[in-house]
């Protein structure tokens, strides 16, 4: 019976974890899917409104999905110290406190260039440079999306059978 | 107890204005005493260069600084100004200067991007002046009475070189003329096209303009002085720096309608208004019946009014 329970936390614990990093596929992909979703809608502000960048973060924050919703909320917060540090800084000071949003570094590098240009340029300016961005974000998506796709299932399956194999080594 | 009051109020000034600095500097800027504070009526900043702070009796360095002023605080300041959000402000950029909330003028010094002949950005800024905007009631007390003719307010002209001291006597005018501080009350119309005169924010003046004021800010002088004649029956047009065709072309047809004016003019003297082109057209047209030269000193500013077609000094 002991046995038989070890067995079976074994299995629990090896497919979780297995299933955990699935679900890790899962939820990059629908990070980068909102990350995508709040710089269109910025740049779609820019281009018809010229809002201002506080108004453009408030709304953004609004009404972007989760989690990047929460990253742009920090941008928008954080623009009190203003003045102690520059935007891009401030841009990249809240990337690096939302872990959430599991970019990978080359997605990080992209937003980073991104905050540099953000509220320093013309309107056309800062669209070009959020096209360039959505362009290679769109990219990474794919690939993500390829990974969930290609790796996710397989995740699952090896870490229950990691388990089924140490569960057996063990009997 | 009113200077000491006086003088907290200006310090407040400074440090609003002061806001608008990198870190290090706000930190050093704000050390300073409150009376140098109060008198302070610039911060220049070059890059390479100490900061300075303007005041009537000249430049001088802000103490503790941590070093000369970078190229990138430089950058900051505007980030600043501008609320993260140069998009909306560039067409004032190209001007050479931003308002900021509180009425304060950033002055932008750099080498310039022309495209078609035309100012389109700054490629890399050399020097910032943040005029701190400065509120003096009263200061048209005692020009307000020589303005005035049997009750009536004649159109006037304030005449100073920069940094004279004409805003601020536009704006303390305005708010004499607007709540009736002796005289009859008028409603006025104020051109404010660089927003320093009545500093709206958010449809609401920062600085005490009077209770009739309607104010148009941030458009051209000539197309909201025609606007405020077309659709707010002002009894006084006001505006600030006449300094094109299309504001004298404005005000000529304003003062075909019996609208007193009141408006302000870069000069050192009543014959610079004669030499120059512009300014020669409006005192042709005799467009304005008194001329206000403002002459600064290290006892503070001194007014003198003047009737142009008789060349007469009232004071």
């Amino acid at each position: 019976m002991l046995k038989l329970a070890g067995a079976l936390i074994l299995m629990a614990g090896a497919s979780s974890i297995g299933f955990g990093a699935a679900a890790q596929l899962r939820a990059r992909v629908t990070s980068l899917r909102a990350l995508i979703g709040g710089l269109e809608l910025m740049e779609r502000e820019l281009s018809f409104r010229l809002t201002p960048m506080p108004d453009l973060l408030a709304v953004v924050a609004k009404r972007a999905q989760a989690p990047a919703c929460y990253f742009f909320a920090r941008c928008r917060d954080s623009l009190d110290r203003l003045g102690e540090k520059s935007l891009g800084e401030l841009w990249r000071e809240a990337l690096d406190a939302e872990p959430d949003l599991l970019l990978s570094g080359e997605e990080t590098l992209v937003l980073a260039g991104l905050g540099e240009v953000l509220g320093r340029y013309d309107g056309d300016g800062q669209r070009e440079a959020l096209e360039s961005a959505l362009a290679e974000l769109a990219r990474c998506l794919e690939r993500a999306e390829e990974d969930r796709n290609r790796l996710g299932r397989m995740y699952g399956v090896l870490g229950m059978g990691a388990g089924a194999l140490t569960v057996i080594l063990l009997l | 107890m009113e200077t000491a009051i006086r003088v907290r109020t200006e310090a407040a000034r400074f440090e609003q204005a002061a806001a608008l600095l990198p870190y290090d500097l706000r930190q050093a800027a704000c050390k300073m005493p409150e009376r140098d504070k109060a008198r302070a009526e610039e911060f220049r900043l070059r890059a390479g260069r100490p900061p300075m702070v303007a005041g009537p009796a000249g430049e001088r360095e802000i103490p503790h600084c941590p070093g000369p002023v970078r190229p990138e605080d430089l950058g900051l300041v505007l980030e600043v100004a501008s609320r993260a959000s140069a998009h909306t402000v560039l067409d004032r950029v190209k001007c050479g200067f931003v308002t900021v909330r509180g009425g304060h003028r950033v002055g932008i010094c750099g080498s310039a991007v022309v495209r078609d002949g035309e100012i389109h950005n700054l490629r890399q800024m050399s020097s910032l002046a943040i005029r701190i905007a400065h509120e003096v009631p009263g200061a048209a007390a005692g020009v307000l009475p020589k303005l005035l003719e049997g009750g009536k307010l004649h159109s006037t002209l304030l005449l100073s070189p920069p940094g004279g001291g004409k805003t601020t006597l536009l704006r303390d005018l305005v708010r004499c003329i607007s709540d009736g501080v002796g005289m009859e009350a008028l409603r006025v119309g104020l051109a404010d096209e660089r927003g320093e005169v009545a500093a709206m924010y958010e449809g609401v003046p920062q600085v005490d303009v009077g209770e009739r004021t309607d104010v148009m800010d941030g458009c051209p002088k000539g197309a909201a002085l025609a606007m405020l004649l077309r659709g707010m029956n002002p009894q006084v047009l006001a505006a600030d720096e006449i300094t094109a065709a299309e504001d004298i072309e404005a005000l000529e047809q304003a003062a075909g309608c019996g609208v007193a004016l009141l408006c302000t003019a870069h000069g050192g003297s009543l014959r610079d208004l004669w030499t120059r082109p512009l300014y020669r057209r409006l005192m042709d047209a005799g467009l304005f019946r008194r001329v206000v030269l403002i002459r600064a000193g290290e006892a503070g500013r001194h007014y003198e009014v003047t009737e142009p077609e008789r060349g007469k000094w009232l004071c």
